[in-house]
């Protein structure tokens, strides 16, 4: 599914503040793989998930999505990769408080052109697998901490995605609600869905089938 | 595209429009309450433009508004006011014109001048003429009239023609008859040429300096002008000329000295003072009277300003929030800016419409406020209350956007 080869990111380029974020990261990632990626704040984690998302391009290497070359492709193909095959899950969740859950997992949907009442069915289908379908009425900002993760979660698979990408997704839960979301990780990834994690939190990554670290921007296989 | 629109600004869509809309009525009744000053700037410009004398060497003489209203009531006249002006050590020239109210005049069966109706001397119109270069070579000699006509006259009289204006200057009225007793004058003229559009008239009129305007120093009209030069001297040779003029130095005189001593000497009949004294005197009566109330509504403007700043930041911030969610859930860079771009248009287009609709609601509102002295406290009120509603709102939106935040910062606390 994912092939990065030799992938660099460099911001301020030729600048004196320039600054390496990733160094030559070769990574293979296939259907089904739940990996996690820990490191130190500032060791080039976001950015590597930032690139995997297509929301930043690298600065040398080639990633490969699909077999599609993610920095060639137009701004027009990433976002309607983000839109149907990858889901994006935020530390500070990431959604619109003032809307309500179903709203707000609808938007991917309305986005991508899907008519209102097979958007609303699809949404709310999306929100019972997650576990908080009672409260798809509710506005976000009326959600807890777990409440709302699970709404991003849902956010994110709602168009069937194929590969779920989760920036801190417990750093802003509870041990509770953190076991529990990783719970939900564990049973969507036994359904198929390919899950890259990046965390600092050790009990998060222990729970992936494989993990990595990375430090200074370069990446290395720690387990699995 | 439209429901993504009515997502990204149906929370907050009519606030914007009340807030914009408000806070250009703040601003436009601001630059109303500022307009004397504004008035100021333009009297002046055309005065600079209309009269070509030097500022700072030129003196004017105002008559009192007794000898005025002595003249025009009851065609009192001093001769001695311009012997005085005219026989003073180190005057060069007095530049007299002749005006009325009193007369209108006809040509050829067309009423052409009604309201006004000013003759400038000989030496005025060589010195500083109504029209650059007019009637230098059109052989009229007694003075410059400036006619105003219907533009078809204007076509049908080129620079050079000659014609004969009738001059109708009325005496008086009968107010039970209602009679007019009046005199008729023909005078023939040669046009000198056509003012040009807009252009204000020097004017020596005869208003007192501490009534603040400039207008009395030049007149502005939005007609036609030809400029005419009168034929013949002799005809306009007993015409009493008005007490107001410009009084021109002799090269290298004393100007300050010279405006004493006139000013002691005329100092029974009326004031004298350089033109740049009357530009300073004008400006310092239009602060004396708008300068409180000016303040007030600049500082209100500027704290409404300050508030709706704020609120700006505030909801740009929240904005960028809404359009990178947007972004991560697959929305492309070309629409989110095209949707960002269509909201902001319709918000002030809107705001636009509200205001066109509402500036003469609340300009009645201010003009009734005027009658009772109110309309400062009225605009205190509205940008108040403008204000204080851009900072709850502010703080409002402040507290929804950092509570997350600060949920995030005490969950890593462990608190």
């Amino acid at each position: 599914m994912i092939s990065l080869k030799g992938v660099s990111k460099v911001y301020n380029m030729g600048k004196g503040t320039e600054t390496r974020a990733l160094r030559d990261v070769d990574l293979q990632v296939f259907d089904g793989d739940f990996i996690s990626i820990t490191g130190p704040s500032g060791s080039g984690k976001s950015t590597l998930l930032h690139i995997l998302a297509g929301l930043d391009r690298q600065t040398a290497g080639e990633y490969l999505f699909d077999g599609v070359d993610m920095a060639r492709a137009s701004d027009s193909l990433r976002c309607r990769l983000r839109n149907q095959r990858i889901g994006i899950v935020l530390q500070d969740f990431g959604l619109l408080g003032d809307d309500t859950a179903l709203e707000n997992v609808m938007l991917p949907l309305v986005i991508g052109g899907v008519r209102g009442r097979e958007a609303r069915a699809r949404a709310k289908s999306v929100l019972e697998e997650v576990g908080i379908g009672e409260f798809a009425g509710k506005k976000v900002n009326e959600l807890s901490g777990g409440q709302r993760q699970r709404v991003a979660v849902a956010r994110a698979l709602v168009h069937d995605a194929k590969l779920l990408l989760a920036d801190e997704p417990t750093g802003a839960l509870d041990s509770g609600n953190a076991s529990a979301l990783m719970d939900l990780f564990e049973r969507l990834n036994a359904g198929g869905l390919t899950i890259i994690t990046v965390t600092h939190n050790m009990a998060v990554a222990e729970r992936a089938a494989t993990s990595y670290s990375i430090v200074d921007g370069v990446i290395r296989l720690e387990r699995g | 595209m439209l429901r993504l629109m009515k997502k990204l600004c149906s929370k907050y869509f009519l606030r914007e429009i009340f807030l914009v809309a408000t806070l250009a009525l703040t601003v436009i009744f601001t630059s109303i309450i500022v307009e004397p000053v504004d008035t100021y700037l333009g009297d002046r410009a055309q005065i600079r433009r209309a009269l070509t004398l030097d500022r700072g060497g030129t003196l004017h003489f105002a008559p009192s508004v007794l000898i005025s209203w002595s003249a025009a009531t009851e065609g009192e006249y001093l001769p001695e006011v311009h012997e005085t002006m005219k026989n003073q050590d180190g005057v060069e020239a007095v530049l007299e014109m002749f005006t009325t109210g009193g007369a209108f005049s006809e040509l050829n069966g067309e009423t052409v001048n009604f309201d006004m109706f000013a003759l400038y001397s000989e030496d005025f119109a060589n010195r500083c003429p109504p029209w650059p270069g007019a009637g230098s070579d059109t052989g009229g000699s007694g003075g410059r009239l400036p006619v105003k006509v219907s533009e078809t006259a204007a076509e049908r009289l080129p620079v050079g023609s000659e014609f004969e204006l009738k001059l109708y200057n009325i005496l008086s009225v009968d107010e039970e008859t209602g009679t007019v007793e009046d005199e008729t004058l023909s005078v023939p003229c040669v046009v000198a040429g056509v003012l040009e559009d807009g252009r204000a008239l020097p004017w020596a009129g005869s208003s007192h300096k501490a009534l603040g305007g400039m207008g009395y120093v030049s007149r502005y009209f939005q007609d036609t002008m030809l400029v005419a030069a009168v034929y013949d001297p002799e005809f306009f040779g007993d015409i009493r000329w008005d007490y107001p003029a410009f009084i021109v130095p002799k090269n290298g005189a004393d100007v300050e000295a010279l405006e004493k001593a006139l000013s002691e000497r005329l100092g029974g009949w009326g004031e004298v003072c350089t033109l740049d004294g009357i530009e300073r005197g004008a400006f310092e009566n239009t602060l004396s009277e708008n300068l409180p109330e000016q303040l007030k509504f600049i500082l209100l403007a500027l704290v409404a300003l300050f508030g709706y700043g704020a609120y700006l930041f505030l909801s740009i911030r929240r904005r960028e929030r809404q359009l990178a969610v947007f972004y991560i859930s697959g929305m492309t860079k070309g629409r989110i800016f095209y949707i960002n771009l269509l909201v902001n248009v319709l918000i002030y287009g809107l705001s636009a419409i509200i205001d066109r609709a509402a500036t003469p609601l609340v300009a009645k509102a201010f003009v009734y406020a005027e009658d009772y002295r109110g309309a400062g406290a009225l605009g205190a009120i509205c940008a108040g209350a403008l204000f204080l509603m851009a900072l709850l709102m502010s703080l409002a939106a402040g507290i929804v956007q950092n509570r997350n935040a600060a949920a995030i910062t005490l969950y890593h606390r462990g608190d």
